[in-house]
């Protein structure tokens, strides 16, 4: 446990300019992102009418409210203020605290339906991580630090959790090449259904007609996902990294979905951008010390 | 600048880890508290279940535009998707999300009054210009591949520009 809290915290090397822009990054990036799913679900939340399957909050308390007038869209208008008085580090304590239960209750309220999409979960255990950090520690450099190791340790939590759901679920015959033909064909009947369109690319059709293929894709994904707690070590982040950019990728490409904030979170967090700013710091300042 | 500066202050190294670990500690066991008791999802926190049921059978939701009057009751067979009438209406251009819509198709044969409302309401962004059908198109493992057919569900007729709920297989609302 020690060794791991060393491996996600390294609070004994010198904060530099680098890390101190990239976790600048960091927070920009989860800021506006909330912003943007605020404004995104506050829109689609006009247009639903109540709930028809509770999430979250939802089961245990009414949130009927939500679908009257335009709360939605007030909610999504207190969610930007909190994110700006965040980026400008103003009372960052309460707007933090505050900015997750109200995107908890955006979230509910647009995915009352009963279909819950993902794609917000980092970005949403992001933001809590910050508010913690906020109040459980005393300086600043100490709470940047707390911030990206803890995030990184939920995400590869988080891809932990996904591979074991598939083998607890279907068992080890998960990655067999049909079943990445059924989702192929799910997603077919999905893009006929909202575009028109209704063309397979090449390597979705070739993963179709070459099951060993596709059970190959299917397994290296798996595979990938199971390591996902190799995030949590400085010595195979990068290399677990890839291989997670390499199964966004895959899923993209046969699946046409794309779990983008996952992907960049993960470019963004688990690969050395600190020390790449650094160099080119470094390299930048003769020439300012020259001018 | 911060160059040089360490982070503990006034507090050394290892209070900071310390405290650091409970912190993580302790939003860990929120986390698992939180999806123990709903069902593996409480945003932000998930078990991450995507496409973790393989090989399983899958229904979809498509809309298409049929001219002419509404079918009788043969006009929700099942049958193969190439024989569904009328033409795709695509829902992109009206922004109708195409997981709610064939989540609320999924459980077409449990329908409330509620859902039939939310389906209604979710085509009301569609200018009708003739009537709508929205059909369920089903797939599942069969042998080497997927086994694909469809069944209409519901249909719409227009009441001025708006589309209207019609019929559904068990429901034919009073006006």
């Amino acid at each position: 446990m020690h060794r791991l809290l060393k491996e996600l915290f390294d609070f004994e090397r010198p904060e530099t300019r680098g890390a101190l822009l990239h976790y600048k990054l960091f927070e920009l990036f989860l800021l506006q992102y909330a912003v943007r799913w605020a404004w995104e679900w506050g829109l689609y939340i006009q247009r639903l009418h109540g709930v028809v399957v509770p999430q979250g909050i939802a089961r245990h308390l009414d949130i009927s409210f939500m679908f009257t007038g335009h709360v939605a869209l007030v909610n999504a208008a207190l969610i930007t203020l909190c994110a700006v008085a965040v980026l400008f580090h103003t009372l960052p304590r309460l707007t933090l605290t505050l900015l997750v239960p109200l995107l908890h209750l955006q979230y509910v309220a647009r995915h009352s339906l009963g279909k819950v999409a993902h794609g917000s979960h980092y970005v949403g255990i992001g933001i809590l991580i910050l508010a913690v950090a906020a109040w459980g520690l005393t300086s600043p450099q100490s709470r940047r630090v707390f911030a990206v190791g803890s995030a990184l340790f939920f995400m590869g939590a988080g891809y932990v959790s996904a591979a074991i759901c598939k083998l607890a679920r279907t068992g080890g015959e998960w990655a067999d090449g049909r079943h990445l033909a059924m989702w192929i064909a799910e997603k077919r009947v999905d893009g006929f259904a909202i575009t028109g369109d209704y063309d397979l690319n090449w390597l979705q059709q070739f993963c179709a007609d070459h099951r060993s293929l596709a059970t190959a894709f299917l397994a290296v994904g798996l595979l990938s996902e199971l390591c996902g707690f190799l995030l949590w070590f400085r010595r195979t982040r990068v290399f677990i990294a890839l291989a997670l950019v390499g199964l966004h990728l895959g899923i993209y490409w046969t699946m046409e979905i794309l779990f983008d904030t996952y992907l960049y979170q993960v470019v963004l967090l688990a690969l050395p951008w600190p020390a790449l700013i650094d160099r080119v710091l470094a390299r930048r300042l003769p020439v300012a010390q020259g001018a | 600048m911060t160059e040089g500066v360490t982070v503990a202050g006034d507090e050394g190294v290892a209070d900071v880890r310390r405290r650091a670990g409970r912190l993580l500690f302790g939003l860990g066991v929120v986390s698992l508290a939180l999806l123990v008791s709903h069902d593996g999802e409480f945003w932000p926190f998930s078990i991450f279940p995507m496409f973790s049921r393989a090989g399983r059978p899958w229904a979809r939701a498509v809309v298409h535009e049929v001219p002419g009057a509404l079918p009788p009751r043969e006009g929700f067979d099942v049958r193969p998707l190439e024989q569904l009438p009328g033409k795709v209406l695509p829902l992109e251009p009206y922004g109708i999300e195409q997981n709610d819509l064939s989540t609320l198709v999924q459980r077409e044969a449990r329908w409330t009054a509620g859902e039939r409302h939310a389906l209604d309401k979710m085509l009301a962004p569609i200018p009708c210009r003739v009537p709508l059908m929205v059909a369920v198109v089903k797939g599942s493992l069969e042998g080497a591949g997927p086994s694909i057919s469809a069944q209409p569900v519901a249909w719409f007729t227009c009441e001025g520009e708006r589309a209207r709920l019609a019929r559904t297989r068990a429901f034919v609302p009073s006006r």
